[in-house]
């Protein structure tokens, strides 16, 4: 059969050609259409965000913490129906999916493997230990996927690395001179010799020169500076040492099991400094339930507290309320990482609105402009590192009270330090 | 370096190696008589931690007394254990993967229970220190771990000896076919050896927890300590034990001297020179 269109004739397949054609080009347009115009574009349920987490290894104390807060914040997100994403043109709620990985590098390696090629997490919460952080970094850089994980700055791994972002963490320097602007600042009269005890670990033996070099740069006289192994069980000679110069300033720095037995020993020994400062094993509660009266006015280094001032407006999320709910949820007190862990997902969730869709890319490239206020203060990424202040914290009947704070940084001082420490009984 | 100092190191290694020596004693009976290492030996101290934790800030409980009233808990336990898992499994091997699937079962049940946060149990005498000599001080608190390790090991050292218990594990360690013939059971004996090892764990931990704050991570650490005190002091031996505390203990105290970085160093250094040239310890009695 022959059509006879404007004298040339069509056979019956031309026709059939021509009519495909022009419904593909329908078609086509249309879709085109669609697709530019954003809303109409089918939302997935979720944004997932991926976390391998140690919930039965040697960091699980720390790595449990960080799950609640990243929960928290989640939930904060969802009640305000998600995060807006404009290529949907709706708001898509959170889902937080995590594995256990024990602090096993070859688990955090396997677990990330399979948050990104099984699960297709659009973004990463990464790891607090050193050795698990640094594995962390190539998988962030192979499949370019955003990754927050532990803030190792300035450790070139990470600072070369494109997609790995350091969680909200202080800065080795402003770190080390604390206790030593406090001294001076609060006016303390001390004979300004200071005794420095640092334990031998990849993520604090960084902290020695810091230490060392912060101590003469705010003019006091390193007497003693010794590393020692962790779960070390007799420190006598360290103290002995400690005595024997008069050191008036004391720093130690090691974890609880350390600490608790350090301290016993320097009421033993009858050393008691005019300050002492106690970092990270005398940061949690537990410090006070294993010391007692004993453990009262050390000082410790913490970069949140409750009292904190700043708030997450967008989604109604206040320090106060952040650890209202963990005392409640969990039966125990508070902790300093949860501030920074609940930031980590308001970071995320802004960083998606801002990129405006679920690309890696996007997102990763968004998180660079990120600038504002969140429950660790006033954050804005330098070099993909966001740092916040420590400020100097110590045991007050039984709480930790913030004693002194930089001049720069708007926080609370909520009690005046007690020095010097009162004698041993 | 004065003598008052020394003296001090002195004391202090001796106190820390009557802890480390009660510590050893429950794996000392245990391969003595078993002839393999109770790999649970960590957790079931850090267990032990833990549950005197809970007793003492839930009653206040004194927790040396609360250690007190662990013991036959955890002889039950560990008759149990031995009865009706450890002695039906055919070879040594078989124990050792059974004992380390329950280590990381104990393990999850402290993080379950307790969570992994530091734990401590601070009681009025937890800071207590006196004179002695020549402004040596010394810690009550070691102090009395210290008597109550030797009252535990003396006592264990007179059951063994003189008691027909005593005498039947002693029989079943050296020859259990032999013990048999003379109307003692073997696998009765095990089970209430593995018992009592059990029983001196529950007073291990309830002493450590007075001592250190814990968590769930230090289970690997008593037992290396363990491992060590017992391979130093000889295999099976009581006295053997107390000696390889005390080494351990004074090691440690006095590689303080070269550095505080170099202690765990010069107690493995010397751990190992022992072994070197007593290869079953001080007085090993059951390792040919």
């Amino acid at each position: 059969m022959r059509f006879n269109l404007s004298g040339k004739a069509f056979t019956k397949v031309q026709a059939v050609v021509v009519a495909i054609i022009i419904i593909s080009a329908l078609i086509g347009g249309v879709a085109y259409y669609v697709s530019r115009s954003g809303p109409s574009k089918l939302a997935p349920d979720y944004i997932l965000i991926g976390a391998t987490v140690d919930l039965t290894g040697p960091n699980a104390f720390v790595e449990s913490i960080f799950l609640y807060a990243w929960k928290w914040a989640v939930e904060k997100v969802n009640e305000h129906g998600g995060v807006y994403v404009k290529e949907y043109g709706k708001k898509i709620p959170l889902k937080l999916i995590y594995y256990d990985d024990a602090s096993d590098v070859s688990k955090v390696v396997s677990n990330m493997e399979t948050l990104v090629l099984k699960d297709n997490v659009l973004c990463l919460l990464g790891k607090t230990g050193p050795l698990a952080a640094t594995a962390t970094v190539p998988i962030a850089e192979k499949y370019r996927i955003p990754t927050f994980g532990l803030a190792y700055y300035p450790d070139e791994t990470v600072m070369n690395s494109k997609y790995y972002w350091s969680r909200p963490f202080e800065s080795y320097e402003q770190h080390s001179s604390v206790i030593f602007r406090a001294i001076n600042d609060l006016g303390l009269t001390t004979n300004r010799k200071v005794a420095i005890l640092i334990m031998e670990d990849p993520l604090t033996a960084k902290f020695f020169n810091y230490y060392k070099n912060a101590a003469e740069q705010y003019g006091f006289d390193v007497v003693y500076i010794e590393p020692f192994t962790i779960l070390t069980s007799d420190y006598t000679v360290m103290i002995t040492s400690m005595k024997e110069r008069s050191a008036d300033i004391l720093v130690f720095l090691g974890i609880a099991p350390d600490a608790t037995t350090f301290w016993r020993q320097c009421k033993v020994l009858n050393y008691r400094p005019k300050i002492a400062l106690i970092v990270l094993g005398a940061r949690t509660y537990g410090w006070i339930e294993s010391m007692g009266k004993d453990g009262e006015y050390v000082c410790t280094l913490d970069f949140w507290h409750p009292t904190y001032p700043y708030k997450v407006i967008k989604y109604g999320a206040t320090c106060q309320e952040l650890a209202e709910d963990y005392e409640k949820d969990t039966g125990e007190k508070w902790d300093s990482s949860l501030g920074e862990s609940a930031d980590c997902i308001f970071i995320f969730a802004d960083a998606i609105e801002k990129a405006g869709c679920l690309d890696r890319e996007k997102v990763n490239e968004a998180m660079m402009h990120i600038e504002g206020e969140y429950l660790c203060g006033y954050l804005k990424f330098i070099d993909r590192h966001l740092p916040i202040p420590d400020v100097l914290m110590q045991w007050q009947g039984g709480e930790k009270r913030v004693v002194w704070a930089p001049p720069d940084v708007p926080v609370p001082v909520d009690a005046s330090i007690v020095f010097p420490l009162p004698p041993w009984d | 370096m004065s003598p008052s100092f020394l003296l001090q190191l002195l004391i202090n290694g001796i106190l820390l190696g009557g802890l480390y020596a009660l510590l050893g004693s429950g794996l000392s009976l245990c391969f003595g008589v078993m002839k393999f290492f109770n790999i649970l030996h960590g957790s079931f101290t850090l267990l032990s931690c833990y549950f005197i934790y809970s007793i003492f800030t839930s009653t206040g409980l004194d927790p040396i007394i609360a250690s007190v009233i662990l013991i036959p808990a955890y002889f039950f336990v560990g008759f149990c254990l031995r009865r009706y898992l450890i002695g039906r499994l055919a070879t040594l091997d078989a124990v050792l993967i059974v004992g380390f699937s329950l280590t990381t079962v104990l393990r999850n049940i402290v993080l379950l229970i307790w969570g992994a946060r530091p734990r401590g149990v601070y009681t009025s005498y937890s800071m207590l220190a006196f004179d002695v000599l020549g402004g040596v001080r010394i810690s009550f608190i070691y102090l009395l771990c210290f008597i109550i390790s030797l009252v535990g090991l003396f006592s264990l050292h007179l059951v063994l000896k003189k008691t027909f218990l005593g005498i039947a594990i002693r029989a079943v360690a050296q020859d259990p076919e032999m013990s048999s013939a003379f109307g003692v059971n073997p696998s009765l004996i095990k089970d209430l050896t593995f018992g009592i090892s059990l029983s001196f764990i529950a007073l291990t931990g309830g002493l450590m927890s007075t001592i250190y704050s814990f968590d769930p991570t230090l289970e690997i650490v008593f037992l290396t300590k363990a491992i060590c005190v017992v391979v130093l002091g000889g295999l099976g031996s009581v006295l053997g034990t107390i000696v390889g505390g005390v080494v351990l203990g004074l090691a440690e105290c006095f590689a303080g001297i070269a550095g505080a970085q170099y202690q765990a160093f010069v107690g493995t250094v010397i751990f190992l020179i022992i072994v070197l040239i007593k290869p079953k310890g001080f007085f090993g009695l059951y390792v040919e």
